[in-house]
């Protein structure tokens, strides 16, 4: 039930794009259209799930057993870079098909901030390893649906009047902040969910 | 601090020497083409050729899944660069524009509805197909202009779309994209390989000539003043706009929307009229001739139809040699049609100029006499197209019927009858097949019989019970065989021996007969293409005229049947003929199937079409009298071009101001 509640939140309440507002390069870059919206989607879900799995003990086996968790933001970000560059490689050897449905988006997210948030995030809020990964994992879904939900609106646009001053990246960003604020109405209901269960 | 820089380094040291050891372990062997070649790729990724995009493409050229002209888009330089990478050598080809086919906007056309709804043709197309009468009507909402990767397209102000040459690479997404099916690929040779369809754009008198000429096309470049631009629109159809101007019967001024208010526009005179122009100056303006990389063809027969057979072919990039047994070009125009009607000077200006393309000719020759059919075939590298005519035009030029047998063995069942026990071919022993149903093919089949035959069978198109009804004699004899229903699809034969014929019957088996003999009881040998197996040595015919389209073809001698003229009794339906047959050889050279073009128009096709003119009186303001026989001046002619209506499937023009030039 608890998971429930976690799942809730990371996909909905705190959407990580739409709520934490991380990961705005690819929400505006990789929207244009649904399927390739898709692809990015799933290679987030891949790489963050990932990317924490490998930090969360990177975290508590190494800066936390050497104390040096200041350096954590650095540290992290090395990571997951060599981890990505990894998955790369070894996707284009072992998966070939998947590496071609992947492929151009892996690069585009080693850097990316939603991984390297998330990350983050599992640490400061202090949960076990596999509430951290099922936190990340959950966080890709609410990550995929929010991009493949704004392609899909931006689709519309190619067939729509848009009046010229509004064209392009302006109505897109606009429509961006109306999303965030439908998903504003999620606010809330992981706690009265858990409230219910607990009952 | 130390363990900061020790635990940073090391870390560092840790993930390298990771990288590293995967990097071998998971490598993979690319072939360092591909990147060569999507480097030499445009990069535009607009997925023109089929593939992904420019990586992919690249990689299909490496895995030789592609050619290296693969690019639609990049043309000839881009598939050049390709080709040095790959190694290999590519072909010139011509270059292919995005081509509108659809001429009159919203302000013009006839409209069911007005559309206001999602901007996009795709969707208007859903609502009754379009606001437009016209099935072919352009939607005008600019799918195609959004859809172009190069910028090529914009709608212009009557919101159709325009086509910037410059920009337009071929790539041919527009044509994939529009609804309609209203924005083509289009290049010179496409034009002149293909026939009218139901779904282009076609003026009234443009679908009654035989020839196919874009007649409004070309009249609305003599209103512009470009006269040479409209000579080269008549001569992508018809390479004798001068010969047509003086002999035609015009059937297009027949059919002349214009018949419906006054008086046809002069297009035969207009036609002449530029024709007329480029003589006087003396130069003949030579069309785009690509290198000569195609087959080396023999055409056996000099006159218009062999001509315009050549001339398509040369233009198509074959090596072209005509042979004809009198001692000039030209047939039964040159020796029959008289000098007031069509001036000899006339003739050989128009023949020489054809001839300058790079055609070759040898004059004085005549086909199984002076030269063998199997030294045709092979001095035509495998390919022989015979474009003789009938018994009439044999006869009417003082050759009478005495050249010898062009296709080996084979005789027109007119002229053994014809000719005395003497002259006849010596049939003892032979296998002979008559070809054609009636009493003189039952006379000729006793004859043969009373030479001495071994076996004579008698090819009947139509069915036993009709055979009854025609009171014909078909009692069973020996040696005499009768098939019902039947029709020849091939011959072939080794060197100058026929060897054996296959017959399709009415269930559409195949039948193989051998065969020593042929007789063919029709006006005219009809055009037939041979193509020889070099491996075998063998050659066969080729259905060259199946581009009519009907299902049931009726074999390589289907005279009498539908879609074939008996004979080509005018100039212009000659020319129609030669130009498929060019159409038909280039595709069996390519080793492409000689397809049926699909939604030609025929006589018996339903075109939208206007019978009335509801506005009369605002046109007929601008009548004036036309008198064929007088001579054109430039002002005549721009009167006349003024006249023509533009005329589409159901648009015309309704001012002065709208023009046919897309």
């Amino acid at each position: 039930m608890e998971y429930l509640v976690l799942a809730v939140n990371a996909i909905l309440v705190k959407n990580i794009l739409l709520a934490q507002y991380l990961g705005n390069c690819p929400f505006m870059g990789v929207s244009k259209k649904t399927d390739t919206a898709a692809g990015m989607g799933m290679a987030v879900i891949f790489v963050m799930t990932f990317a924490t799995f490998i930090t969360w003990f990177v975290h508590y086996y190494f800066l936390v057993a050497f104390n040096i968790e200041y350096l954590q933001t650095i540290v992290f970000i090395l990571v997951i870079a060599a981890l990505v560059q990894l998955i790369e490689m070894f996707l284009k050897k072992s998966v070939p098909a998947l590496y071609r449905s992947l492929g151009i988006f892996l690069p585009l997210i080693t850097t990316n901030c939603a991984i390297l948030g998330v990350a983050v995030l599992v640490i400061t809020k202090d949960f076990s390893f596999l509430q951290s990964i099922l936190y990340a994992f959950f966080s890709g879904i609410g990550f995929a649906l929010a991009l493949v939900i704004f392609a899909g609106i931006r689709e519309r646009f190619e067939i729509s009047h848009i009046p010229a001053a509004f064209k392009e990246m302006s109505i897109a960003l606009i429509t961006a902040g109306i999303i965030a604020m439908a998903f504003y109405g999620f606010k809330g209901l992981d706690t009265s969910l858990k409230s219910i269960l607990i009952k | 601090m130390l363990t900061a820089t020790i635990f940073l380094m090391g870390l560092g040291l840790v993930a390298s020497i990771i990288l590293v050891v995967a990097s071998k372990v998971f490598y993979v062997w690319e072939d360092p083409r591909i990147e060569e070649v999507s480097d030499v790729l445009l990069g535009a990724n607009c997925g023109g050729c089929g593939y992904a995009g420019c990586a992919a493409a690249a990689e299909a050229v490496v895995l030789k899944k592609a050619t290296p002209d693969i690019c639609v888009a990049g043309g000839f330089e881009i598939a050049k660069a390709v080709a040095e990478v790959m190694g290999m050598t590519v072909e010139e080809k011509e270059p292919e524009f995005s081509k509108s086919g659809c001429t009159y906007g919203f302000q013009d056309a006839d409209l069911k509805y007005e559309y206001d709804g999602l901007y996009d043709c795709r969707a208007a197309v859903l609502l009754y197909d379009g606001s437009k009468v016209c099935e072919i009507g352009c939607l005008g909402l600019g799918t195609c202009v959004n859809a172009c990767p190069f910028d090529a397209l914009t709608m212009g102000k009557s919101n159709l779309p325009v086509v910037d040459n410059d920009k337009c690479t071929g790539c041919g997404i527009c044509e994939e994209i529009c609804p309609k099916d209203i924005i083509t690929l289009s290049s010179a040779t496409i034009r002149l390989m293909s026939d009218q369809k139901l779904s282009e754009c076609t003026a009234p008198c443009q679908r009654h000539c035989p020839a196919e000429i874009d007649i409004p096309r070309y009249i609305c470049e003599i209103r512009a003043g470009n006269y040479e631009d409209a000579l080269k629109t008549i001569r992508e159809k018809n390479p004798f706009p001068l010969i047509c101007g003086w002999i035609c019967p015009a059937p297009c001024e027949e059919e002349c929307r214009r018949n419906l208010l006054d008086e046809p526009v002069a297009i035969n005179g207009l036609k002449k009229y530029v024709a007329d122009l480029e003589r006087e100056k003396g130069e003949y303006k030579l069309p785009y001739l690509p290198p000569v990389s195609g087959k080396k063809v023999s055409v056996i027969g000099g006159g218009i139809e062999g001509i315009t057979a050549s001339y398509f072919l040369r233009r198509l990039g074959h090596d072209v040699t005509i042979i004809e047994s009198t001692e000039k070009l030209g047939g039964i125009l040159r020796y029959v049609i008289s000098d007031d009607r069509l001036p000899k000077e006339v003739l050989d200006w128009e023949i020489e100029g054809i001839l300058s393309m790079g055609i070759k000719h040898r004059t004085g020759i005549a086909a199984g006499r002076d030269i063998s059919f199997d030294s045709m075939i092979e001095d035509g590298e495998n390919l022989v197209l015979v474009t003789t005519g009938g018994w009439d035009s044999s006869q009417i030029m003082n050759n009478s019927g005495k050249s010898g047998s062009i296709i080996p063995a084979s005789d027109l069942l007119l002229s053994f009858l014809m000719n005395s026990e003497s002259d006849r071919p010596s049939l003892k022993k032979k296998r002979v097949v008559i070809v054609g149903g009636g009493n003189s093919a039952l006379k000729a089949a006793n004859i043969c019989l009373e030479d001495g035959a071994s076996k004579v069978c008698l090819i009947f198109p139509f069915s036993r019970e009709e055979a009854i009804e025609r009171n014909m004699d078909i009692s069973l004899k020996s040696d005499l065989e009768i098939v019902f229903s039947s029709e020849i699809s091939e011959l072939n034969g080794i060197g100058n021996d026929l060897k054996q014929i296959t017959i399709r019957n009415e269930d559409g088996e195949m039948i193989e007969l051998e065969i020593d003999h042929l007789l063919i009881d029709s006006g005219r040998i009809p055009e037939m293409l041979f193509d020889l197996d070099k491996d075998s040595g063998r050659w066969r015919s080729v259905e060259v005229l199946k581009v009519f389209g009907q299902e049931n073809t009726g074999g390589i001698f289907a005279v009498k049947n539908i879609g074939r003229p008996t004979d080509l009794e005018r100039v212009v339906v000659a020319v129609g003929i030669g130009r498929k047959l060019a159409r038909g050889l280039h595709l069996h050279s390519k080793g492409e199937e000689i397809s049926p073009e699909e939604k030609v128009i025929t006589d018996e096709s339903q075109v939208a079409n206007l019978f009335r003119i509801p506005n009369r009186q605002a046109l007929i303001n601008y009548r004036d009298k036309y008198d064929p026989s007088e001579i054109f001046t430039e002002e005549m002619s721009k009167e006349q071009a003024e006249r023509c209506l533009s005329c589409g499937l159901i648009c015309y023009k309704k001012d002065h101001q709208v023009c046919k030039l897309m």
